[in-house]
């Protein structure tokens, strides 16, 4: 019954955005299951164990009635220096992890892709593929791999192409979703434009669909919402982290809770039910019409902790989440897709108070202003889940492939 | 009673019909479409549902639930149990986790051989129950991968397996913008159905949202809204109702506990329909009298009205209204007329607008009318030889019933062999073509054993298919 999904975090990036995204996770489901019971819908992302048995034996989901015992994702944590990763193992999130599902190493990678693809890659590389084949031995029906890194460095970037090339050659039938971090233009890494220019080569040979992430539209994004806390004082931003901060003086920590919502609201449709579902399969279907184009500029509207002490009146109604979502100011990658072509875009809808009249009519209203490329002008798909996420009672994301992306990667690569 | 109308009557109750619900959207329609098969009628119609084997049990649904992800054949099964009047049976589904990935060929070319042998057994465990089986009605959209892909394969293995049964297809027709790939699947199912079953019925989910919101005042409809209306209208064909005949006596009744009651307070009703009337056999008749030609096999489904009335005492001719109502609907939608192709990297589309005519010409029609006094209406309007081809001969069926429908008094449904399904299939032809020119997605079918070449055998198909009703 369960559709697992394994994610894969490469590198220092890839496990800090890994660790807020299982947070939310853990509290996303928590907030609609009360009682406590591991759910069919919890079975994608987590195993349920039972710790007297050694070794902890797994229960599985059955008619979904058994109480939750101890969770652990389904995941593998990879980097080549072993802080962040030993702070995840001793931090709150300690029990989701087993060491049996990390791979580090001491030296890092010198920001170096080659010291991370050519060197560690072969040294590493056997054991890292035991870790995830362990990982895919557990899943009834695998769905996915979901990929988390950065691209500036050496081990998201260099290591984390080498994982995705194995995944390619070992598992073809498993879709591998990338979402990595493009370095900014005023990232501190000398090298990383190297770096990121030879790890999309990479992504454009091995990966089924990426979702690259721009730090810099993240900070835009939170400099919106920053603003209109100035403008409504209960609005509630999250705190800047006390640890690394972006250049920008902002904090990583809300930066990578945007991304985690991405990853949340990406699988939502997956987990829960809704009137029209969307597998992650459906997703590179509808979205890629050529193998190598599978770069897709995304959005979301509300993209964070947004409206949760707002009054009710000030709640964004579906028609203003459909015209935020296309504004170039709410991708999360700097580009403008009203003013380039869209080959197809997905809009993917979380919540239940609205239905599918309402999304179809506004995509009516929404093609008047978007540009389709000429063989496909009604390329669109959409995906409605009736859970909500946490942050607001309803929201959608807006997945396009648009020929803006090549800017980002231009730019950044 | 006579031998020979108990031995109909025995032989009524014994007909079975499976459905077999494939794909998310069919099997969501499944569920309205039972639902509405059972409240719709005042007695138990044995074609749909049998008896359970413990007297305390609910009716079981003569269902077969088909899925390649296991959430939506969960919800439905657990929705059919809330409503507590009837249930599907509990080993009638078959659920997968792949998931097909909005993919045609991924359905038909992988999934579909792969489960067949499963999908076979399920299927001919329901056909066993039912003591002289009927046929098929499937219920799937066309957009998806399941729905249309595993669909399309099982009609066509099912055909083989059950070479002398009627098959009727319901499939929804999606909304512009569901699906990127849409109009892929939706040309290559109608290519490969029309050749394997007997009556293909396309209902747009746009013609439901647009009777939900102008007919029934609902501003915002919900999928839930648009299956109670598509299953209403469709239930309304399906339950029992008695042609004319004329001028033998070759009366029938149904003779469950219910509906004798019924008749015992209409006794005059009921003894008119015996004396002069034939039961119409809801798939055999349904499908021998519409669709007899090969070549045609598109059905459309009208109704009226879509709010219930009170019965209206004042008019000496309640049928007269709703008849004339039918016939309108006959003529092109305005919103299909106005679609217009154009010429993509200079390949010209063969579809051709101009050639719409402004009514839709039928083959055959079924008018099915129930209410009081539905037997002496006068049909005439429906009759006008200007809506057939001289070659159809006794091209209109008329079926009534005096019992009214749930809570619709007066209630007209005509069930046509006609081409209105052309200009929804042109607009699809000629987008899969402008598509399939720039090789959009090609890739995504190849990995699954479709070729370039299988979509040409569809488009053609298509195209040959448009041409006989254009010819109309």
């Amino acid at each position: 019954m369960p559709r697992e999904i394994i994610t894969i975090q490469c590198g220092q990036c890839g496990n800090q955005v890994g660790c807020r995204f299982w947070e939310l996770a853990l509290q996303e489901h928590a907030a609609f299951n009360p009682s406590g019971v591991f759910y069919f819908s919890m079975s994608s992302l987590f195993r349920n164990m039972d710790t007297r048995f050694k070794p902890p034996r797994e229960l599985p989901v059955s008619d979904g009635i058994s109480k939750i015992k101890d969770l652990e994702a389904r995941a593998v944590l990879v980097d080549m220096e072993e802080g962040v990763v030993n702070q995840l193992l001793k931090g709150p999130l300690s029990n989701l992890f087993k060491s049996r599902q990390c791979i580090t190493g001491i030296s890092g990678s010198g920001n170096n892709w080659a010291h991370g693809h050519d060197v560690y890659g072969p040294q590493y590389g056997e054991a890292i593929l035991e870790k995830i084949q362990s990982e895919a031995e557990k899943c009834e029906s695998l769905q996915s791999f979901n990929i988390l890194h950065s691209l500036g460095g050496g081990t998201g970037s260099g290591l984390g192409s080498y994982i995705m090339e194995a995944l390619h050659d070992n598992y073809s039938g498993v879709l591998r979703i990338s979402v990595p971090v493009f370095p900014s233009k005023d990232d501190d890494v000398v090298t990383s434009p190297y770096n990121s220019m030879l790890a999309v080569k990479s992504l454009v040979d091995h990966a089924d669909c990426v979702l690259p992430i721009e730090n810099e539209a993240l900070c835009e994004i939170l400099d919106k919402m920053e603003v209109r806390k100035l403008r409504s004082p209960t609005l509630y931003v999250p705190k800047p982290s006390k640890g690394k901060k972006h250049p920008s003086g902002k904090g990583f920590d809300a930066m990578n809770e945007i991304v985690a919502n991405l990853l949340l609201h990406l699988t939502s449709s997956v987990r829960f039910d809704g009137s029209l579902n969307v597998d992650l399969n459906e997703l590179t279907t509808n979205l890629v019409p050529f193998p190598k184009l599978h770069f897709l500029m995304s959005s979301m509207s509300p993209a964070l902790h947004g409206p949760s002490h707002e009054n009710a009146a000030q709640l964004p109604t579906v028609n203003q989440l459909f015209t935020d979502v296309i504004l170039h100011k709410n991708q999360l990658v700097k580009g403008n897709p009203l003013a380039c072509t869209y080959l197809a875009s997905a809009f993917l809808f979380r919540g239940s108070q609205s239905n599918v009249s309402d999304l179809s009519a506004n995509i009516c209203h929404l093609r008047q202003r978007m540009k389709m490329v000429h063989w496909n002008p009604e390329g669109f798909k959409i995906g409605h889940c009736f859970r909500p996420p946490l942050h607001a009672p309803q929201a959608l994301l807006c997945l396009a492939n648009n020929t803006c992306i090549r800017a980002g990667i231009h730019s950044n690569a | 009673m006579r031998d020979c109308v108990r031995a109909r009557v025995r032989e009524r109750e014994r007909m079975g019909v499976v459905v077999l619900q494939v794909g998310q959207g069919g099997n969501q329609f499944g569920l309205s479409l039972f639902d509405a098969l059972f409240s719709l009628t005042s007695s138990l119609a044995n074609e749909f549902f049998r008896e359970p084997r413990r007297s305390a049990d609910l009716p079981r649904a003569r269902a077969v639930l088909i899925d390649s992800e296991p959430k939506v054949v969960a919800a439905v099964k657990r929705r059919s149990r809330a409503m507590g009047y009837w249930r599907y049976g509990p080993y009638s589904s078959y659920t997968e986790d792949s998931g097909s990935g909005n993919n045609w060929a991924k359905g038909f070319c992988r999934l579909g051989p792969s489960w067949q042998d499963a999908l076979s057994d399920l299927v001919r465990r329901e056909v066993e129950m039912c003591d002289i089986f009927d046929g098929f009605i499937t219920s799937q959209s066309l957009a998806g991968g399941t729905g249309a892909g595993i669909g399309s394969y099982l009609l066509e293995v099912l055909k083989d397996e059950y070479p002398s049964c009627n098959t009727l297809s319901h499939c929804i027709w999606p909304l512009e913008g569901e699906c990127t790939v849409q109009y892929y699947n939706v040309v290559l199912s109608i290519a490969h159905l029309c050749d394997v079953v007997d009556g293909l019925l396309l209902v747009k989910n746009e013609t439901l949202m647009s009777t939900c919101k102008k007919a029934l005042g609902i501003q915002r409809p919900s999928f839930d809204d648009m299956n109670t209306v598509g299953a209403r209208a469709l239930a309304s064909v399906l339950v029992p109702a008695y042609y004319q005949t004329k001028p033998k006596l070759t009366g029938l009744l149904k003779s469950s506990g219910k509906a004798a009651t019924t008749c015992k307070v209409k006794s005059s009703d009921c003894q008119s329909q015996m004396m002069s009337s034939t039961q119409v056999r809801i798939l055999s008749d349904l499908v021998t009298g519409l669709c007899s030609h090969p070549k045609y096999r598109m059905l459309a489904l009208r109704n009226t009205p879509q709010v219930p009335t009170g019965l209206d005492n004042s008019t000496t001719h309640p049928w007269k209204s709703h008849l004339k109502q039918l016939k309108q609907m006959l003529y092109m939608e305005p919103s299909w007329a106005m679609e217009s192709t154009s010429s993509v990297h200079g390949h010209k589309c063969t579809s051709d607008y101009s050639a719409f005519r402004k009514i839709d010409r039928c083959v055959a029609n079924l008018l099915v009318l129930r209410g009081k006094g539905s037997s002496d209406a006068d049909v005439s309007l429906l009759e006008d030889k200007a809506l057939y081809p001289v070659w159809s001969k006794d091209p209109l069926m008329v079926a009534t019933n005096t019992a009214p429908l749930g809570d619709f008094h007066i209630f007209a449904s005509l069930l046509s062999n006609c081409s209105s399904a052309i200009a929804p299939a042109a607009h699809a032809l000629s987008r899969a073509r402008a598509m399939h020119a720039s090789k959009a997605y090609l890739y995504q079918y190849a990995k699954h054993g479709l070729s370039m070449d299988d979509f040409d055998t569809s488009f053609e198909a298509i195209e040959a298919v448009l041409e006989q009703y254009r010819e109309l």
